[in-house]
This record gives structure tokens, sequence and C-alpha cells, in this order.
């Protein structure tokens, strides 16, 4: 019953209250670790949950045999730690939940991989026929259209994509911090990080850790691109590349949004944005990595209790075997 | 990022798919495989059942038309060079804001007035740079 509960708990902590506290993080000091404990809380979240209605479903005492002889431990020490409390109807419908849960999450990543892949296969067989190699700059292409537009479609086959307008609005050393940036992303394969949050927001929209997540690890993912040009060709020509290429863009929707993340990318940029101290960065890490190891340390614990034990708990109204 | 052989055999196959397609748009009416053939072999040495592969799979893409007069096939082009590009940017501007991560833009949000504030920033960093 325990366990069941400590998951729960854990799960509530990890994708209600965990995600309001990244966001008031200045990660974008360290916009890789910012992407990785944004992934950590998402898979503590959907392991605390998913372990949680596991403990509650999986019939243990069938299980707990095999266990104990395994780890040499009191059968009944491990029962008596793992025993459920409800009867076999919330046991059922535990077990159907998680089902549900991992059938969503698993069919959620499959169309959301599904769609990006047609989307830039039809994309590709466009450019084959409309769009000429830029000299000079590797798998980039241009095609022929005014509005000054800058893209990348991942995938086998990654190319980059600047339109004629691009090429005309930005001068050498922009276009250059441009490229990288998009080989950046490309390096990185962070459209495969895109894709996996994608998935995990539509599939548990109730979740704040999967929702959030979606616009703050694509902003850190810019953020890490737009750091990795900048070391090659200054982060001021980085920040000049998106005012330039910022200035034809249609602005996302509410009226005087001062702040939009291109904005905020910018300004970063010309802040020239302070490294975080090493301390703080390894305190970042080994956070990531408690907040996995948690939810398995909670399931495992009372067995690891049980196996501590050097006698057997024995009850008056059960028949010791 | 793919092979290299990877790359050049799809640039390969883009460029060949791509004189094929130049080529029928530039006869404005319904070619035969034989009619681009010829035309073609001016400038390559292709060979007939190459560029008839070529025309059934942008007929399979959806690029051409496929009409069967006799014995042959004609074909098409569906839309104009324009509107290709036009229709390859209006999906390129669509997914700006979507999230699928199909394509990744190099930015797709940003505010006018934002912008020539930044400018200014820019100008005064730019200066310090200078006078540093």
């Amino acid at each position: 019953m325990l366990p069941a509960l400590a998951l729960a708990l854990l799960a509530a902590l990890t994708g209600v209250a965990m995600p309001r506290l990244l966001t008031r993080l200045p990660l974008d000091r360290a916009p890789r670790l910012g992407v990785v404990l944004w992934q950590a809380t998402g898979l503590a979240t959907l392991l605390a949950g998913a372990l949680a209605l596991a403990a509650l479903a999986v019939p243990l005492p069938a299980l707990s045999s095999d266990l104990g002889r395994t780890l040499q431990v009191c059968v009944m020490a491990l029962q008596e730690a793992y025993r459920s409390p409800a009867g076999h109807a919330i046991r059922a419908l535990a077990g159907v939940s998680l089902l549900l849960v991992i059938g969503r999450i698993a069919f959620g990543l499959w169309a959301s991989l599904r769609r990006a892949a047609q989307l830039r296969s039809r994309h590709r067989d466009l450019l084959a026929l409309v769009a000429v190699d830029v000299h000079g700059l590797g798998n980039a292409v241009m095609v022929d259209h005014p509005a000054p537009l800058a893209y990348c479609v991942p995938g086998r086959h990654a190319t980059i994509v600047l339109t004629a307008g691009a090429l005309r609005a930005l001068d050498r050393d922009e276009l250059q911090a441009v490229v990288a940036h998009e080989r950046a992303h490309l390096a990185g394969r962070h459209a495969w990080v895109l894709s996996g949050v994608e998935a995990l927001a539509t599939s548990l929209p109730f979740v704040p850790a999967f929702t959030v997540a979606r616009a703050e690890v694509a902003q850190l993912l810019e953020m890490l691109a737009d750091d990795a040009a900048g070391q090659r060709h200054g982060g001021i020509v980085v920040a000049s590349a998106l005012l330039t290429l910022g200035r034809s863009c249609v602005p996302a929707g509410t009226l005087g949004a001062s702040d939009t993340s291109g904005g905020q990318r910018a300004r970063r940029l010309l802040a020239g944005a302070p490294r975080l101290p090493l301390a703080a960065g390894i305190a970042g890490y080994l956070a990531a990595t408690l907040l996995i190891a948690a939810p398995v340390a909670v399931i495992a614990a009372p067995a690891a209790a049980a196996a501590t034990r050097n006698y057997c708990p024995i009850h008056a109204d059960r028949v010791v075997r | 990022m793919g092979t290299s052989e990877g790359r050049a055999g799809m640039a390969q196959l883009g460029e060949l798919e791509r004189a094929v397609m130049e080529r029928v748009w530039a006869w404005q009416r319904p070619v035969s495989v034989r009619d681009v053939v010829d035309d073609l072999v001016r400038e390559r040495d292709l060979a007939y059942t190459t560029v008839m592969t070529i025309m059934e799979r942008l007929h399979h893409k959806g690029f051409l038309s496929r009409e069967r007069v006799g014995k042959a096939y004609v074909y098409e082009a569906m839309s104009t060079r324009e509107a290709y590009t036009a229709a390859l940017m209006n999906v390129a501007l669509a997914t700006s804001n979507d999230r699928h991560g199909a394509l990744v833009h190099f930015i797709d949000e940003m505010d006018p007035d934002e912008v020539e504030e930044l400018r200014l920033a820019l100008a005064k960093v730019r200066r310090r740079g200078r006078v540093r």
C-alpha cells in the first residue's frame, strides 16, 4: 500500500510542482542542462505514475515467491510490504489504467513521428523540384521566394533551406551563423527530442510537466543551437541574424507581445549570457539523476528493507508456509 | 546527417527529377516519354527506361498527370514551378508554430517593436566592441 501511495505522491510532485520550479530557474544559462532536467522530470513523472498503478494492479503474492527465491528473503516479509489493500476491482482498474496510459503514449509517439516523417517527405519532394544547391554551404538549398525564411528539414536526408529573400537580407557572417545554427539542430538530433516532448504533451495533456515542457524545451534547444553557432561566429552575429530574419516574422498572435521567444534569444545573446558555475552544473545533473532514480527507489525500497531483516514477521491470523 | 553516398544518390535522383520536370514545364503541353528523352539527350546520356521510371515516379508523387494516348502515356505537369514554390513556402510558414518538429525554423516569433528596440541594443554592443 505504501509504495503505491508514495509513488502517487512522487508523480504529483514531479508532474505538477517540479515544472513550476523549473520555469523559475535561470536555465538559459545552461540550456543543455535545462533540457535534461525537463526530460528527467517528464520521465520521472511517467515512471512514478506507471509504477504507482503497477503497485496497485500487479498480484504480487504470485510474484513475490519468485523474487523471494532470488533475493533470499522471507516471502512473508515481502508480501507484508507489497500487500495491495484493494479488492480485485481496484486491482483490475489500476491494471487497465496502466495499459491505457502506456498504449496512449506509445500511440501518441508513433503518430507524432509518422506525421512529422510524412510532412518532411513531401517537403523534400517539393524541394527536389524547385530548390537549387547553394554554392559553398554544404547541404543547404535555396528556394526562389521573396519572404526571408531559414529552416531545416530533419531526417535521414536532412536539408537546410534558405529562401532567396533570406540570402538577400543576411550578410555573409549572418548567413554562416544561420547555417551553423541549423547544423547544430541536425547534429544534436533535436527534432527527436521535440517529437518525444510533443507526443507526451498530446497523449497526457493534463500533466503540467508534459505540457509546459513543450514550449520550454523548444526554446532551450534554440538557445543551445544559438550557442553552438555563437561559438564559431560570435553571439553578436547570431543576434544580428535573428533580428534580420525576425523583422519579417508574423507576430505570434497576442497584440503588443514584447517578450517573444525570438526576442528572448536575441537579448540573451546580446547580454553575453553568463555561464553556470561548475558546482551548480554538477548539482543540476545530479538532481536529474535523482529525479529518475526516485520512483525506482520507492518501488524497490520495501524489497531492500525486507532483505535486511533477518526474521520473518508472523501474524496470528496467517498460516506460516 | 546521412552518408555521403546516400546524399549523392538522393541529390542525383532529385537532379534527374528536376531536369525532367524542367522539360515538361518548358513544353507546356502533354508530352510522351520519347519527347522528353529526345529533348534531354542533347545535354545528357539517359536511357529511355530511366526517363520512363522517373516520369512514372513523378506521376506517383502527384507532380505529373498521366493519360493513355494509343499505346503510350502522355504526361503533363500538375502545377507550375511558381505554384509549387508558393505551396512549399505556405507549408513552411504554416509549420512555424507547429511544434511537431517536422521543420525546425531559425526563428518563428518576433514583434516589430521588439526588433527595433533590439536593433538599438545591438548597435550599442557593437560600438562598445569597437571602442574596446
